[in-house]
């Protein structure tokens, strides 16, 4: 394996020491991203009701991804796709999510949204585990079915799919140039029959809409003149 | 964290242009239409601007699952 060589590799992944538990779903696991969105608290004079990112965190354990005669340490936050990933609005994640607003808003510094953003986006691209960093962005006046929670967590010791670029140095998986160091759940050959059949499906959507939109959008053009 | 801080804001930026280009071609379209048609132009438009944003995002999520694919299958 060459330096920067993107690798495609099925194993599970183990943790060193204490697994992680995820905030919101409360699973163990290596590493977890979430963010917590919600109306923000100062409206201007047009009563203005924006969505705004009010909490932002993530956290990754000393992990590596066990291929059974190999194993390679994650150097990056994983990026996961829509099987680990899990969505709420209100409920029981709401009102978690506005007692953690409300808990940074007491302790916490605010950083603005490019910064947590930024600091997000650093970590897929390399991080020293084990790392663990909660950003507080925005208070919020909603109250909790109104607040949004995503959540993204990497199982431990499940069968599962990294797409990530070999680090020679410390023999280990980073962050692809593109797309970051992404974790799928199940075998390579399991994830590769889901996605195949995913974006045959996607593409028999996405088609019709298209074309119907373009269509009417421009029927202006094409539509036949009373001559 | 300065470099994921001007990614983020080079990513609104291209963000904010194409949304910029899809309202200006969307005026454009709605002068059209109207001059050709009348009031009666705003039953197409509405239509395809819904057909086309719901086009236009699971097309999105589909290149994305394509590119995975793709990724997978190469290595």
């Amino acid at each position: 394996m060459r330096e920067g060589q993107s690798l495609a590799l099925s194993g599970r992944i183990r943790v060193a020491e204490a697994s992680l538990t995820s905030p919101f779903s409360g699973k163990a696991c290596a590493a977890y991203r979430y963010q917590v969105t919600a109306q923000r608290r100062n409206v201007g004079p047009d009563n203005d009701t924006r969505q705004q990112l009010c909490l932002l965190g993530f956290a990754l354990a000393e992990a590596r991804l066990d291929c059974g005669k190999r194993s390679f340490p994650i150097l990056a936050l994983p990026d996961v796709d829509t099987d680990l990933r899990e969505i709420a609005t209100g409920g029981d994640w709401g009102d978690r999510g506005l007692a953690r607003i409300r808990k940074a808003e007491e302790e916490a510094d605010t950083v603005d949204e490019p910064r947590a953003r930024g600091a997000l986006s650093d970590a897929y691209r390399f991080a020293r585990a084990p790392r663990s960093q909660d950003l507080f962005v925005a208070s919020t006046r909603s109250a909790g079915p109104e607040i949004g929670v995503v959540e993204d967590a990497v199982p431990i010791d499940e069968p599962v799919t990294v797409l990530a670029a070999y680090n020679a140095r410390t023999r280990g998986l980073g962050a692809r140039r593109l797309g970051g160091l992404k974790v799928f759940a199940g075998t390579l050959d399991e994830r590769l029959r889901a996605l195949d059949e995913e974006w045959r499906k996607g593409l028999q959507i996405a088609s019709p809409l298209v074309g119907v939109g373009l269509a009417l959008l421009t029927a202006a053009a094409w539509w036949p003149g009373p001559g | 964290m300065n470099e994921g801080r001007e990614r983020f804001i080079f990513k609104v930026a291209l963000l904010l242009l194409g949304a910029y280009g899809a309202l200006y071609l969307l005026t454009v379209s709605v002068e059209q239409t109207t001059t050709r048609f009348g009031g009666i132009g705003w039953i197409p438009i509405i239509i395809g601007v819904l057909a086309l944003a719901a086009g236009a995002i699971v097309a999105w999520a589909t290149v994305i699952t394509w590119l995975d694919r793709r990724a997978l299958q190469r290595h």
